[in-house]
């Protein structure tokens, strides 16, 4: 074995580490990344949210609090911060590991009376928020889109009867009525931002629904339920929400509405609000009903890689 | 003296591979076993009279080495200091067991050892090959995530103590040789 030989190898591996560490360098985030939130809290007295960013490995940021325009104070519940004899603060928490990045949570938790929501039907809503990091500077951040409805306090018409989700990024909730309705909308919320990532059907098909009933009775799903869980959308019982021509849609007392639900499993953003279902009562009164939802997208090395290539070119 | 210095460099080996840390000192400090090399070494450049860059790099590994005693490999954070620190030592290690092997080689031929001479040609090959690769793939690791990594990392650290054990019986073999018969100077000539 010749002495050259040797020395060429360790010019390769010298070549080697720099062009490995420029790479690790040029991944590297000037600050954490706020994922984009699409949530929606119909105020009780307490809603909590969790938002997701991305950090370097590398020195990882930790939030320690967070300001946003508008509201008095925001309580900063860092999951991953246990208490007790056991617990390791050095420890680095994250939700998930990617080549240059964790991703990590934060998770807010609002009170009433520190988000003014003082008229009936009135909303509050934030896009940016400051955050403030252990050891770093603070960033205004882009979060998607946050709102926050009062309560709707009034005696709901449907009585839920079976409400699932999964991870295959559908869910479904089956309700009865209490009393005789009649369904003039179905919507979601922030049409414009997130139409092409989410899409619900409605189904009224009450001679197949009646079986549900036996839920009560037994707890055993029927057959076509349990199948229509593996269909594809398009064959899913139901019809769209945004055909036209289904409204108004008229139910007796003790008649089923089901509502599937289906989200864009390669978006990137994260979803909790609810289903609007609008309609009148047998005496025309205005009737309103939530159907809530939550789904979280499973991110790809790819997807980060995006995600990082769309919000640092924006700026 | 010669085989004592097969002797020295097997046991200066034994040092550097093995860490055993109690309450975070290593009871087999890695300076000590780059100096048993190093003079080990000595004995057996002196009787060759070959040059003496090997000597030079177990020398400045005596030196360079000293803050392994307090440092624990697995303590390591990924890229920081330490991790280039251990990353250089590696290369250095390399470049020792380069003169290692060619003073083997030396000595296989001088004593015309033939199938000793094969045995230590091929090793010397496929260890300084196998390594340099192994060393060349280590700073992909820091564009990796966890389960790439600690996959490469399970995979060169079996590989590369393997190889290390075969480096290591190899020398063990040099080191049982007797001086006796080799007294005649006209038969020691260098490279």
């Amino acid at each position: 074995m010749k002495e050259k030989l040797l020395w060429s190898g360790i010019i390769l591996i010298l070549i080697s580490w720099a062009l490995n560490y420029a790479f690790f360098q040029s991944k590297q985030l000037a600050e954490p990344i706020f994922l984009d939130h699409y949530y929606i809290g119909y105020q009780d007295e307490m809603q909590s949210f969790t938002f997701y960013y991305l950090t370097n490995k590398q020195d990882p940021h930790e939030v320690t609090h967070v300001q946003i325009d508008g509201i008095d104070s925001v309580f900063v519940r860092n999951d991953d911060q246990g208490y007790g004899f056991w617990h390791d603060s050095s420890e680095i928490t994250f939700d998930r590991e990617y080549r240059h990045h964790y991703l990590k949570t934060v998770t807010l938790e609002f009170n009433q009376e520190d988000i003014p929501l003082n008229e009936p039907g009135s909303s509050f809503s934030f896009e940016k928020m400051e955050v403030f990091f252990t050891n770093q500077p603070s960033i205004v951040a882009d979060v998607g889109m946050v709102s926050f409805y009062r309560a709707y306090d009034q005696e709901t018409v449907f009585e839920s009867r079976m409400s699932s989700g999964s991870n295959q990024h559908r869910s479904e909730e089956a309700m009865v009525s209490k009393e005789p309705v009649i369904i003039e909308d179905i919507s979601v919320p922030f049409p414009e931002e997130i139409a092409e990532d989410i899409a619900v059907k409605v189904n009224f098909d009450q001679e197949r629904l009646k079986e549900l009933e036996v839920l009560k009775a037994s707890g055993s799903l029927p057959r076509w339920l349990e199948e229509s869980r593996e269909l594809e959308r398009e064959k899913t019982p139901g019809i769209l929400i945004e055909t036209e021509d289904v409204y108004p849609i008229k139910l007796n007392a003790n008649e089923w509405l089901q509502l599937y639900m289906y989200f864009n499993p390669k978006r990137t953003s994260y979803f909790e609000f609810s289903v609007l279902i609008k309609g009148k009562s047998e005496s025309g009164e205005t009737i309103e009903y939530l159907s809530p939802m939550m789904d979280q997208p499973d991110l790809e090395q790819q997807d980060i890689d995006m995600i990082i290539a769309g919000k640092e070119g924006g700026k | 003296m010669l085989c004592e210095g097969f002797r020295k460099i097997f046991w200066g080996l034994i040092f550097v591979f093995i860490e055993i840390h109690i309450i975070a000192i290593d009871i087999l400090p890695d300076p000590v076993g780059y100096f048993l090399i190093y003079s080990g070494m000595n004995l057996v450049n002196n009787h060759f009279e070959v040059g003496s860059r090997g000597n030079f790099i177990a020398l400045v590994l005596v030196y360079f080495s000293l803050p392994t005693v307090f440092l624990q490999n697995t303590s390591i954070e990924q890229i920081s200091g330490w991790f280039f620190y251990l990353s250089v030592m590696g290369i250095f290690n390399l470049v020792l067991a380069f003169y290692i092997f060619q003073i083997m080689v030396l000595f296989a031929t001088e004593r015309k050892e033939n199938n000793l001479l094969r045995r230590t040609v091929t090793t010397f090959r496929v260890y300084m090959i196998s390594m340099l690769l192994i060393t060349f793939f280590e700073p992909f690791a820091m564009n990796m995530n966890l389960t790439e990594g600690t996959g490469y990392f399970a995979f060169s650290a079996a590989f590369g103590l393997m190889m290390n054990i075969i480096f290591l019986v190899l020398l063990s073999k040099f080191s049982k040789f007797s001086d006796n018969y080799f007294e005649d100077p006209s038969r020691t000539k260098g490279e």
